[in-house]
């Protein structure tokens, strides 16, 4: 019996000419890979945005252009929120007068809860309500307390997921580097 | 010796001159690069705004364009804090003011809500207004506008004012001509 089975061989040329766009595909993938990394690590300007807060109004974020800003997202369900907000209460104080304004972004549905919260925790900074989720998607905050730096520019600089970023000196520096400039 | 001396001098000042020439094309160089940073910093400015208009003009062509305007006259029986919009039963704007916002907007400021897109013909306007009525309470009131959109940009103005006769705030849509 005949075999049936027939292998296609490309000619020499022809698979030299595969082997170079398969490496040129290659190459441009990992230039490609490169800049998306590059973008990445490239400081982005904060998302503006427009909030209630509890007591002092309407607040929004580029009117604070000029001044070093702290954001940090907590919620009254949060154990660690309960611990770091004292904390950025603080620093708050410590360092208000030099420049440094302290935005709570409180992601509750109930506003009498995260006010009875502010109350107990006597927090001096403003607490606004995000119970619809928006700018916490706007900065993509998958869990709480999420603390974010921004400079007097409004640009993004540092951003602390850790429950321990609140009473760090790692934070005290960045903030302090900051106002400096 | 002197024209030893002639001739170490001539030597010296044909040595220091492209000394002095290159200082001089250094200082000339630094100059125009600064005259060219400039110019082009120029440039780039009127750029941008070009493309800014072209932007607008592309995503809302003035065929289709909507803009919604809000201004306050006098403010002393209301305190805005938000305004709603909805067109055609769909809510398209929601803005909160700040103080500063508020303040810009008393000082005759005015300010674009909204911008948008709609087809020609019948449609309607809903504006909700939230702020601080007398005496010193909540208040929410809404504003209803029913026009025609024809080939052309269609601007309206939402306007709060006081209305000393019945010592309260008034909120009137209207259509520029």
């Amino acid at each position: 019996m005949p075999d049936t089975h027939t292998t296609t061989v490309l000619p020499h040329a022809a698979r030299k000419t595969s082997v170079r766009r398969r490496l040129a595909l290659g190459l441009i993938i990992i230039a490609v890979a490169c800049c998306i990394d590059e973008v990445r690590a490239q400081p982005s300007t904060a998302p503006d945005f427009a909030l209630r807060s509890l007591e002092r109004g309407n607040q929004r974020l580029s009117e604070y252009r000029g001044d070093v800003v702290v954001l940090s997202f907590w919620a009254s369900w949060c154990g660690d929120c309960r611990r770091a907000l004292p904390e950025l209460n603080d620093l708050y104080a410590r360092h208000r007068d030099a420049g440094l304004v302290m935005l709570g972004i409180n992601l509750d549905r109930d506003a009498e809860r995260a006010r009875e919260f502010a109350r107990v925790l006597e927090l001096d900074f403003p607490v606004l309500m995000d119970a619809d989720g928006v700018v916490s998607r706007l900065y993509a905050v998958e869990q709480v307390p999420r603390i974010v730096v921004i400079d007097r520019d409004g640009v993004m600089r540092h951003v602390h997921d850790s429950p321990d970023a609140a009473g760090s000196d790692v934070l005290v520096e960045e903030i302090v580097a900051l106002l400096g400039n | 010796m002197n024209r030893i001396f002639t001739s170490a001098l001539l030597v010296a000042l044909l040595m220091a001159l492209p000394a002095i020439a290159g200082e001089n094309a250094a200082v000339e160089s630094f100059r125009s690069v600064d005259e060219d940073a400039q110019a082009l910093k120029k440039e780039v400015l009127a750029l941008n705004r070009d493309l800014f208009v072209l932007e607008e003009e592309l995503l809302f062509p003035a065929n289709t364009q909507i803009a919604v305007f809000v201004s306050m006259d006098v403010g002393e029986f209301f305190r805005l804090d938000s305004v709603t919009l909805k067109v055609d039963d769909k809510e398209v704007a929601n803005y909160l003011y700040t103080e500063r916002e508020a303040e810009a907007l008393l000082k005759g400021g005015v300010h674009r809500l909204y911008l948008g897109n709609l087809k020609t013909g019948d449609h309607e306007l809903v504006a909700f207004f939230t702020g601080e009525g007398p005496p010193a309470r909540d208040y929410r009131r809404g504003a209803t506008l029913s026009f025609a959109k024809n080939v052309g940009a269609k601007y309206l103005e939402l306007r709060i004012s006081d209305s000393e006769r019945r010592q309260q705030p008034e909120f009137i849509v209207e259509e520029w001509e």
